[in-house]
């Protein structure tokens, strides 16, 4: 079966990845995909090297030393490769911290019918594993609902067409802001047509410490 | 089609909820849109390009306790030619008996839209009872999220955000009048619709006096001439060398507008002319009434906190500890006092995080 959608890792080898990689295998949308795996010289000790997570479907990419952080953009650079190397009609993000319901990937392909991108809400947890609500701040671009000023959907929370994706590649590659995402849903918004939404949550992923009560603050119980 | 908004609040519920006005736009470009507004807020719509007619009614105070005169100016109203579809985007409590005034104006099987009331502010008055279709949202959102989920509830799809209009004839006469060169002054509110939201004159005091002395940079004060003794009172207070003008009852709100697309930053209480900075792009800091724990709700009385901060990313909140303000509410007639004991620092580093550096 030909690859639907590239999925798109920038990593540490956090052991979280772990849980990341075990939620993709895990989905029932009946589609094949791609996992890319992407890191620099950077490692978490302790955690999986690239060789130990070579699979059939996933595959890792080592650029060189410090490529993963470009000014304060961590990963935007690494994000910037996989979206030129990409060969499927779909990608998609999925940070190390992200993990994905078993109905992700069906969920977002069924928003996305008929768009060139579609967006998802994301569960968001505490370190100590406690649920703080679902985002509606940061994975819902303009929708009227939002709590903040701003629009945005976090990396994690779309999914596009690739010729988007690689149109979008010089935003992440340049970038030396913590910014990526506010930059692709900016061009996403302005030149890929409507958006199309889950309007449910279908990933989770922590947050840090020292943001859970801003977390806490614009999320919705459910 | 006819499209009629009814939109009957104060100056920031008009300014944060604006934006019905595009996204209704965008979904009927062909629609002739009225306005319903009060009279003394029809000046904020003057340089609107997408509205085709405005209704002014008069002040809410004025029929309110008078049936017969509420019967008139709905008589006057049904005169008018009926619409297809009434919206009515108020989230909060119908103070104003919107209820009738939308019903007045429907043609029959228009469609008439409002927000499920919980709660009546007047014995006997069910709003519920005139609208066609109730929208339901939950509560203790931004109030500027209404406009855009009424919006979505007759299709639009375009965001609605708050938006203030005004001309570049507004820009010339602000600038001429006063002199004023783009970015070059900060300026300050006076005054709010209630006075417990208002800052004490210590309060102004200090703050002129950092934005005057420590910043150097001109001050522009804006308000109602009913403000005029706390501009005054201001100006006496600030320290010789600091530049502070005053333009309290002189400028119309188109005007207001286009100065606040020129200044700076916007220091003030939570009142309309601070939604207005905020919606022309302006960065703000409020000077709020409530503390951070405030219970997060956009109906009831005494709303307030985060439900009405400014909607932008450049604005920080200066507000009254916790504590303070539990002892300042238990003081008999405290809703006739201004604010006091904000700290300084608090506003020191509101004013550093926007001033500084720039």
């Amino acid at each position: 079966m030909q690859p639907l959608l590239t999925i798109i890792t920038p990593t540490t080898g956090r052991r979280s990845l772990l849980r990341l990689i075990e939620s993709v295998r895990s989905q029932d949308a009946g589609v094949a995909v791609v996992h890319l795996l992407l890191w620099d010289d950077k490692r978490e000790p302790g955690g999986p090297t690239p060789a130990q997570l070579e699979a059939p479907d996933r595959m890792n990419i080592v650029l060189p030393k410090g490529f993963g952080r470009f000014g304060h953009a961590p990963g935007s650079a690494l994000r910037s490769i996989g979206l030129i190397w990409a060969t499927t009609d779909w990608v998609t993000f999925a940070d190390d911290d992200v993990w994905w319901d078993r109905s992700h990937v069906r969920v977002m392909l069924e928003a996305a019918a008929g768009h060139n991108w579609a967006s998802t809400l994301r569960r968001v947890w505490s370190p100590a594993g406690a649920v703080l609500g679902v985002d509606r701040f940061e994975s819902v671009g303009d929708d009227p609902q939002r709590r903040v000023s701003y629009e945005m959907c976090d990396n994690n929370c779309m999914m596009v067409q690739r010729s988007f994706g690689v149109a979008a590649a010089p935003l992440y590659r340049e970038t030396r802001h913590y910014n990526d995402d506010r930059l692709m849903y900016a061009f996403l918004k302005r030149d890929a047509g409507p958006r199309g939404r889950t309007g449910t949550p279908t990933i989770n992923q922590v947050c840090p410490e020292r943001l859970i009560e801003f977390f806490r603050l614009n999320c919705s119980p459910s | 089609m006819r499209i009629v908004i009814v939109r009957l609040d104060n100056l920031g519920d008009q300014v944060l909820g604006a934006g019905v006005l595009p996204a209704l736009r965008a979904l009927h470009p062909h629609a002739r849109l009225i306005l319903v507004v009060p009279e003394a807020l029809a000046d904020l719509y003057a340089r609107c390009p997408l509205i085709d007619g405005l209704l002014a009614l008069p002040h809410h105070n004025t029929y309110l306790r008078d049936s017969a005169r509420l019967r008139a100016i709905l008589d006057s109203l049904r005169s008018h030619a009926q619409s297809d579809l009434v919206l009515n985007p108020r989230f909060g409590e119908d103070y104003y008996l919107a209820g009738p005034i939308c019903r007045s104006l429907a043609a029959d099987g228009a469609r008439v839209v409002g927000y499920r009331q919980m709660a009546s502010p007047y014995p006997g008055y069910d709003a519920n009872a005139f609208y066609g279709e109730l929208v339901d949202a939950p509560n203790g959102l931004h109030a500027s999220r209404y406009a855009g989920i009424i919006a979505a509830h007759v299709g639009a799809s375009a965001s609605a955000e708050p938006v203030v209009w005004f001309s570049p004839d507004d820009i010339a006469a602000v600038r001429g009048r006063y002199r004023l060169d783009h970015r070059s002054f900060v300026t300050i509110g006076c005054g709010a619709s209630f006075m417990f939201k208002c800052p004490a004159p210590e309060t102004y005091r200090y703050i002129v006096n950092q934005i005057g002395a420590t910043y150097r940079r001109r001050i522009v004060l804006i308000g109602l001439a009913a403000d005029r003794a706390v501009a005054e009172a201001i100006i006496a207070g600030a320290s010789p060398g600091v530049l502070i003008d005053s333009t309290l009852g002189e400028l119309s709100l188109a005007e207001l507008a286009a100065l606040m697309s020129l200044t700076e930053l916007y220091v003030g209480p939570d009142a309309g002319p601070m939604h207005m900075a905020a919606a022309a792009g302006t960065a703000v800091i409020e000077l709020g009434w409530v503390p951070a724990n405030y219970p997060t709700t956009s109906r009831g009385d005494g709303t307030a906190g985060r439900c009405w901060a400014p909607w932008t990313a450049r604005a920080m909140t200066v507000r009254p500890a916790a504590t303070q303000f539990a002892q300042r509410t238990r003081i008999p007639g405290f809703r006739q006092r201004p604010i006091g004991g904000f700290s300084t620092a608090d506003i020191d580093t509101a004013l550093a995080a926007m001033l500084a550096g720039r």
